[in-house]
């Protein structure tokens, strides 16, 4: 076993670590707790970036230990370059939210569970990310549900939590069992729980039967990605957990759905067999991303319509998918990426912005443009970013998955009309940042000067988006290297 | 000059307007003119050392998201950059106002727009271009912001915004669509390839194409983004809007001239285009109540013209002839701010002249109809110009403030307030009108879809939380006699065998098994 295999499984023992000595040290502070989180999540991070080079000679870096062996199922994990974008976005993301955390109320009680249950939530979508056996895989996935949900239940906003909770727990709960009857499926009937196995075997299962798990492989994960319809637990999810919270949610927990169609059906079943799903896929997305901005632009709730904003997004990751080409779900993976950066940038600014007006209506908001530039600027890269205005990164990934849509062939009109479709973003963009920086009308008592400990992250977020729109040629590459599991090739 | 020399310049080109924004930061207003007439006279001379080597590619061996960058240095580019930068002199020189001021704001909005026009025009790759042209589409709507109290201005920036967005989206399309069947994305190339593509797919390649030029170049109507800069941008900052993105309207339109000439068809309908919309500009200001601004309106007759021009075959010089039309937009601002009809009329002659000297040099190659018809539309432009001669300030192009006037006869009223009622309620309005309806429309999805999701989801789970409760009810009803019953029955059954075992003699006899047992096991462990 190398060395890069044995660091491997650091990136899930480091945060149990992290939450053992949490809920050992009870009477951690906020502070401490959070220094605690941090360390745990910045050494998970550690990891897959020193394991790069490797991954570059190797392909792959896989650890493996027994674990029920009667079953065939083990304690499998395995890095690509499918799985290291995921894992990165997700680490940075929860690292990001937990030093923002810093800055606001929330955790200020019961600290160290606080950031357990972060911990455990980033766990979980590593895991997810990492996993190599279906049995495993499944575990992290709902260990990613149940961290989540307790953090919407005990620290969530109002007396609304609760249903919250408690609906975006079925919902999405709903989606997984979904996804569990098609694993069990795979698993009786290729006879291994290992993923790796899978690849490319879903071709001996009878047709009907495949379609049959792929189409359950599609919904279920569109759960998560809250594609329309499916999206009804997301708006009240993002908006009661608290900002830290939703960040994860919006920025990393609905790219699990991406990583899990490019994962299990993209690698069992040939593009062929997809084929006929894909205009529909790529209906699907058109439609859920008219829909969440619609949906943006009609809400008066600034959480909720960066909520909606999400719906949108994920309509184009879905349309990239559809294309089954390898420039559209090059642009699907790279808008995860994007989308996190900027999802995560607008979150934080509307965080500040509640912290500094405690005030959530857009109509009540206005004027803070002058008063707090460096908000206003960040919130200005945020909603161009989100526009997909050049050379912020969405313009990269929607080129390729407009580009992606032109290549399949399937259908010009709909490509254009998911292309001009992406007008109504700029429209609630604008409405969004002109109600809130622009005009004379202002909130009373505003404070001289925003939080730093908020406007500091953000600033950084913000110009980490801008770098990445620059440089675009890592990912690009890393998302193509993740593609070969799917088209194959050197 | 040496190839490596050569492309130093380029780079200095594109880096001095960047570097400028620096130095402009720490200097007074009127001393930001200065350096901007400085610079913009190095540019210049830059740009025409540049051309002294004639045509020629740069490649910086650099790729974005794969795809090589390229820049073609071309003598129409260069002429066009050159007209552009003598506009903007001409415009600093020439600004009216008494402060003479250039706010800190427009300076960045000037220097960054000097750096991504001059990479729009040179760019041999779409991508690049296309991202040059959004960024020229940003700045000019941000020239039309004055700090952050307007909302009013806001407005006006998102409305510029938004329009030139649908046309770079109708870009893309375009680009995206050829680049599909092309498989890169090198200007040239591309279009070579265009003229392969399947009729239906260069269709809508086309249209994104067309749309984009007539967006860009602010041809009424789909110029009418051009209003709002022009009534509150700065001059300087205006050239943005009023100079620099036409041009690279037209210059986008002088790129895809091949694919046009391609097809027959095509070069009718753009002829046909072109004269529908020269008329449609005519009969709108001949109509228009509200003395519509003259700039504008010669701007969208230019347009016109090259449109024209792009869609007759064996045209010549028509890259001087897009330089040439730069400079008389800039001899129309200076005829709005002359009171004298001569001034005017001269200053109006100079159109005439540019398109007169285009048409002598291409009758021998023009069909001679349209030798004519290029002949007679600009003496229609020309009297036009001289009828329009009076003075109109930038603050009287609005039309809102002009009360209709029932005068001449009834048709002509009639057609007035049509032409009103399409000026003002589908145009004007009409963006305002669109974006209510949407936001309504929005509003519906949210109260019936998502309300009725919401609605859904609650009968869902009350209807679930009912049924529970009724079983559970129902559970805990019946088996409560029962379970007495059943405890009351085992009880009972213990008792009756208590006293049934109570009955029975003891036997002392059954003590012995666990005495042997545990003999056995004591015997077996020592063994």
């Amino acid at each position: 076993m190398t060395m890069h295999e044995m660091l491997l499984p650091g990136v899930t023992a480091l945060p149990v670590l992290g939450v053992v000595v949490l809920l050992i040290w009870r009477k951690a502070s906020k502070i401490q707790a959070a220094m605690i989180g941090i360390l745990s999540e910045t050494c998970a991070l550690i990891i897959p970036i020193l394991s790069l080079a490797a991954l570059k000679r190797e392909g792959a870096i896989v650890f493996s230990l027994p674990w029920i062996p009667n079953m065939g199922i083990a304690f499998r994990l395995e890095l690509n370059w499918l799985s290291i974008v995921f894992l990165l976005t997700e680490v940075l993301v929860t690292l990001a939210a937990m030093v923002y955390s810093l800055g606001e109320t929330t955790g200020e009680r019961h600290s160290n569970y606080y950031y357990a249950l972060l911990l455990l939530f980033s766990l979980g979508m590593s895991g997810t990310t990492l996993a190599d056996d279906a049995f495993l895989f499944y575990v992290f996935w709902e260990l990613m549900l149940i961290a989540s949900v307790l953090l919407i239940l005990v620290w969530g906003h109002g007396e609304q939590r609760f249903k919250v909770a408690l609906k975006y727990f079925i919902i999405t709960h709903l989606g997984s069992l979904l996804v569990l009857v098609c694993l069990i499926t795979l698993y009786v009937n290729l006879g291994t729980a290992s993923m790796s196995a899978w690849m490319g075997g879903g071709g001996v299962l009878a047709p009907n039967l495949q379609m049959f798990l792929i189409v359950f492989f599609l919904v279920g994960f569109s759960v998560k990605m809250a594609i329309f319809p499916l999206h009804i637990w997301l708006p009240d999810a993002h908006t009661v957990a608290p900002m830290p919270v939703t960040i994860i949610l919006a920025a990393a927990m609905l790219s699990m759905g991406t990583y899990g169609i490019l994962r299990l059906p993209y690698t069992i079943f040939s593009l062929e067999r997809m084929q006929p799903l894909a205009i529909w896929m790529m209906i699907g997305g058109l439609v859920s991303e008219v829909y969440g901005a619609l949906m943006a632009l009609a809400e008066r709730d600034i959480k909720r319509i960066i909520a909606y904003s999400s719906v949108s997004q994920m309509g184009y990751i879905l349309f990239g998918l559809g294309t089954l080409t390898l420039r559209g779900m090059e642009g699907a993976i790279m808008h995860v990426v994007y989308h996190a950066i900027v999802k995560g940038l607008l979150f934080m600014v509307v965080g500040i912005l509640i912290a500094i007006t405690r005030e959530r209506d857009i109509q009540k908001i206005g004027g803070l443009g002058f008063k707090y530039p460096l908000v206003s600027i960040s919130a200005a890269i945020g909603v161009l970013g989100i526009s997909g205005m050049p050379p912020l990164g969405i313009f990269n990934s929607e080129w390729m998955i407009f580009a992606g849509g032109f290549d399949s062939g399937v259908s010009t009109a709909l490509t254009v009309m998911t292309l001009i479709g992406s007008l109504l973003t700029v429209v609630y963009g604008l409405r969004f940042f002109g109600s809130i920086f622009f005009g004379k009308r202002q909130p009373e008592d505003l404070p001289a000067r925003a939080p730093r400990a908020l406007v500091l992250p953000t600033v950084v977020v913000a110009v980490f988006l801008i770098v990445e729109g620059l440089m675009p040629g890592p990912l690009l590459e890393w998302a193509m290297r993740g593609l070969r599991l799917i088209f194959g090739g050197a | 000059m040496s190839l490596i020399t050569a492309d130093i310049l380029f780079y200095t080109i594109v880096t001095v307007p960047l570097l400028a924004i620096l130095v402009g930061m720490v200097l007074r207003s009127r001393s930001r003119r200065f350096l901007v007439m400085v610079e913009c006279g190095l540019l210049a001379a830059g740009t025409i050392g540049l051309a002294v080597q004639g045509d020629r590619l740069i490649t910086p061996s650099m790729a974005f998201m794969g795809e090589p960058i390229s820049f073609s240095v071309s003598m129409t580019g260069v002429f066009l950059f050159v007209a552009l930068l003598l506009g903007l002199i001409s415009l600093i020189i020439l600004d009216d106002r008494a402060d003479l001021s250039l706010s800190r704001f427009g300076f960045i909005l000037v220097q960054l727009s000097l750096s991504a026009g001059f990479l729009a025009m040179m760019s041999g790759q779409f991508m690049i271009r296309y991202m040059a042209l959004d960024l020229v589409g940003l700045l000019a709507a941000l020239s039309v912001l004055k700090g952050f109290r307007s909302e009013g201005n806001y407005r006006k920036f998102a409305f510029v915004f938004l329009m030139l967005r649908l046309g770079d989206l109708c870009l893309l399309a375009g680009i995206l669509l050829v680049n599909a069947h092309a498989g890169t994305l090198q200007i040239t190339q591309m279009i070579s390839a265009a003229e392969g593509l399947p009729i239906t797919e260069q269709n809508w390649a086309l249209l994104g194409f067309i749309l984009a030029v007539l967006i860009k170049s602010a041809i009424w109507p789909f110029g009418i983004w051009q209003r709002h800069a022009r009534q509150t941008a700065a001059p300087a900052v205006f050239w943005i809007s009023g100079f620099l993105m036409p041009a690279l309207g037209a210059y986008l339109l002088y790129r895809i001239v091949p694919l046009i000439a391609s097809r027959a068809m095509l070069l009718v309908l753009g002829q046909g285009l072109s004269l529908a919309l020269f008329l449609s500009i005519l009969i709108s200001g001949w109509l228009s109540q509200a003395r519509p601004d003259r700039f504008i309106q010669l701007n969208g007759l230019m347009s016109c013209f090259v449109l024209s021009a792009a869609a007759i075959p064996g045209t010549d010089f028509f890259g001087t002839y897009l330089a040439g039309l730069i400079l008389f937009r800039l001899a129309v601002i200076l005829a709005q701010q002359q009171h004298s009809f001569t001034k005017k009329a001269f200053l109006g002659m100079l159109a005439g002249l540019a398109n007169g000297i285009f048409l002598w040099v291409n009758a021998g190659a023009w069909p001679p109809y349209f030798s004519i018809s290029w002949g007679a539309l600009t003496g229609i432009a020309l009297v036009w110009i001289g009828l329009g001669g009076r003075s109109r300030g930038q603050q009287e192009s609005t039309s809102r403030e002009i009360v209709l006037q029932p005068n001449g006869t009834a048709w002509v009223v009639g057609i007035r307030w049509l032409h009103h009622e399409i000026e003002e309620e589908v145009l004007s309005k009409g963006f305002l009108l669109i974006s209510r309806e949407f936001i309504k429309s929005a509003h519906w999805l949210q109260k019936h879809i998502e309300g009725g999701f919401e609605k859904a989801w609650s009968a869902a789970i009350t209807g679930l939380t009912r049924a529970s409760q009724a079983t559970l009810a129902a559970l805990e009803a019946y088996p409560a006699e029962k379970t007495e019953g059943l405890v009351e029955d085992a009880l009972g059954g213990l008792a009756r065998y208590e006293k049934n075992v109570l009955k029975k003699a003891l036997r002392w006899d059954l003590a012995l098994i666990p005495l042997f047992l545990a003999a056995i096991i004591l015997v077996l462990s020592i063994v």
